[in-house]
């Protein structure tokens, strides 16, 4: 692979990048093909008679991963994309901190 | 008019909820829940404070994002039913059991907190459910499993596909526990439907999970060395 010949911090984010431009794909196909059918969970709520028991949530940002404003699967695209850059970005600050403050002790 | 009635078809392929909403578990039980799960994170921030590898933290981000992503990929598996990954496995096969928890917990916060997915008062449940069985109990066994298999090396694919697909039942039996103590439904009824409808939904966890680790174990198998590499 080309990788091999780049120094090791660059083919690190290029790895990343690549590793990140299949999460999105995997967005993509989640809001063009998955199911809409309830999950376990729900479809057992439902089936019992304890879906009713749920309560909504008391604020709203990007309520069921459908972006306000937006129609159809782009809505779930870009709430998709919005949702991937947070985790990622959060668990790498997360990391980071936990790598950097290293605890000596012990 | 028109826009009025297509609006639900195209918004058909939305999962709308995937995780239990606040009101399905008692408060006690809530509480109970999120003094565990609330244990067992701090734990983990501790252990990777001191284990982490510094070469681990994109792989981190990259987990939690594809995590993120592939539990929006609702699967169709039996009669109007759909099951998506959870990943705790394939988490903690990844990174270990406490980074493990750790992108857990922050993907299922972010989806109740961003994305109004999963209560916040039953978020402890959640990530215990969801994550820390998988992400500890799931494995365990997957340890155990890959030693009698003579190795991670040569077992590490038939090891992470059954331990994730008892993680998910095992998540479905302590759901199915937390309502019934809860009082929502009768644990006898419960029980066995979460727990039917999950030997299915398993499958695709198990699935999903041994394809991730060996397309990882294809393009990139020195990732798996990073777990127990140590820190720098």
């Amino acid at each position: 692979m080309t990788s091999d010949t780049r120094s090791p911090r660059r083919s690190r984010i290029t790895w990343v990048l690549i590793a990140l431009g299949l999460v999105v794909v995997v967005v993509v196909a989640a809001a063009l093909f998955a199911s809409g059918d309830p999950d376990g969970l729900e479809r057992v709520a439902e089936d019992l008679g304890f879906a009713g028991e749920g309560e909504g949530s008391p604020f709203s940002l990007i309520a069921a991963y459908v972006f306000p404003g937006l129609d159809g699967p782009m809505a779930s695209i870009v709430a998709g994309i919005i949702g991937v850059a947070v985790v990622f970005g959060l668990l790498w600050l997360i990391g980071n901190v936990l790598v950097r403050r290293r605890s000596r002790e012990g | 008019m028109i826009a009025s009635i297509l609006q639900p078809l195209e918004q058909a392929n939305a999962p709308e909820a995937l995780h239990a909403p606040d009101g399905f578990l008692s408060l006690p039980v809530a509480i109970v829940m999120w003094i565990l799960t609330l244990a067992v994170g701090a734990y983990a921030v501790r252990q990777t404070n001191r284990t982490l590898d510094e070469r681990a933290v994109p792989l981190l981000g990259v987990m939690a994002a594809f995590i993120f992503a592939a539990q929006l990929f609702n699967v169709p598996v039996l009669g109007g039913t759909s099951g998506h990954l959870l990943g705790g496995v394939l988490a903690a096969v990844m990174l270990g059991p406490w980074a493990g928890t750790l992108v857990m917990t922050a993907v299922v916060a972010v989806q109740a907190l961003l994305f109004q997915d999963g209560g916040l008062l039953v978020m402890g449940a959640n990530i215990f459910n969801m994550g820390v069985i998988g992400t500890l109990g799931g494995y365990a066994l997957y340890r155990s499993l890959a030693s009698i298999l003579g190795g991670e090396e040569r077992g590490r694919l038939p090891a992470a596909g059954i331990a994730a697909w008892t993680s998910v039942v095992a998540g479905a039996v302590a759901i199915a526990l937390q309502l019934g103590v809860s009082g929502v439904t009768p644990l006898e009824i419960a029980l066995p439907a979460m727990v039917g409808a999950h030997l299915v939904i398993g499958v695709v966890e198990a699935l999903i999970t041994v394809a991730a680790l060996a397309f990882i174990g294809v393009t990139r198998a020195d990732l798996f060395r990073l777990r127990d590499a140590q820190p720098t």
